[in-house]
């Protein structure tokens, strides 16, 4: 009877949101930027936070990628989408080393 | 690691002995060559190199260019040897000078990263800055030069 009750009060609640985070590692240069991530958010979250942690211009975020595995990841794509284990390493490097 | 903040680089013997070697072996006096100077990550303004990094690249008497897998390979290095590249050393067939392509794609975007081009693909011997060209990155594709008298008291070749 009482579990009965209780399935009834449930019902009438809104779900919850589910919030899921994910903890990535960001590497550059050696050096390591560790942050939690909600899982809804955009790869360019990232990548941004770790552009301004490592002090990048912006004009020169757009000569860099985030690899993993050394595949680059599609920014726009949603950081759930891209199946990344939690604490998996990012390589933040260029996409291009040239010189003439 | 900051490398603007980097005001003096010792080099040990054994690393510009080694820096040399490479570029006069894999240039074979017709191609550029390109190596990377690797320290330990510190925020020091005095640093050592402490490592020298001799990528597999293409080149050609006029130009160079680093794989991505071996620009990946690199960057695992530094991560798990807690390294950090803080300069790249190329080669030139005549007089040292930054390219537009120098400019635009280094190995390291960070204000303050250095840039040397040897003239002459390393085959002049004798005064190890001579003809020389360095440079100091400043974001944004743009590169402050260095004149000779301050790469002369930025760099310093243990003997």
């Amino acid at each position: 009877m009482q579990q009965v009750a209780e399935s009834q009060l449930d019902a009438g609640k809104k779900p919850p949101v589910q919030e899921v985070f994910i903890n990535l590692k960001v590497i550059y240069n050696g050096q390591v930027f560790d942050q939690r991530y909600n899982l809804n958010n955009p790869l360019r979250v990232v990548f941004n936070r770790a552009i301004e942690h490592f002090g990048i211009s912006q004009g020169d975020a757009q000569n860099l990628g985030l690899f993993h595995n050394n595949n680059l990841l599609q920014l726009d794509q949603k950081i759930h989408e891209a199946n990344l284990p939690g604490n998996a390493e990012l390589i933040l490097r260029p996409l291009r080393q040239s010189g003439g | 690691m900051r490398l603007e903040l980097i005001r003096r680089v010792n080099v040990p013997q054994q690393i510009w002995q080694e820096t040399e070697f490479c570029m006069r072996k894999c240039g074979a006096k017709h191609n550029e060559c390109i190596v990377f100077w690797l320290s330990q990550q510190t925020d020091e303004p005095e640093i050592s190199v402490a490592a020298v990094w001799h990528p597999k690249h293409l080149a050609t008497a006029i130009g160079y260019d680093v794989p991505e897998d071996e620009i990946h390979r690199l960057h695992e290095y530094l991560y798990r040897e807690r390294k950090a590249v803080i300069a790249q050393l190329h080669t030139h067939p005549g007089s040292a000078f930054h390219s537009p392509t120098d400019d635009h794609w280094p190995m390291i975007h960070s204000r303050g990263f250095l840039s040397i081009v040897v003239p002459f693909l390393c085959s002049n011997g004798g005064d190890r800055l001579a003809g020389f060209f360095v440079c100091r990155y400043l974001g944004d594709a743009q590169w402050e030069d260095i004149s000779i008298s301050n790469v002369r008291e930025l760099f310093h070749f243990e003997r």
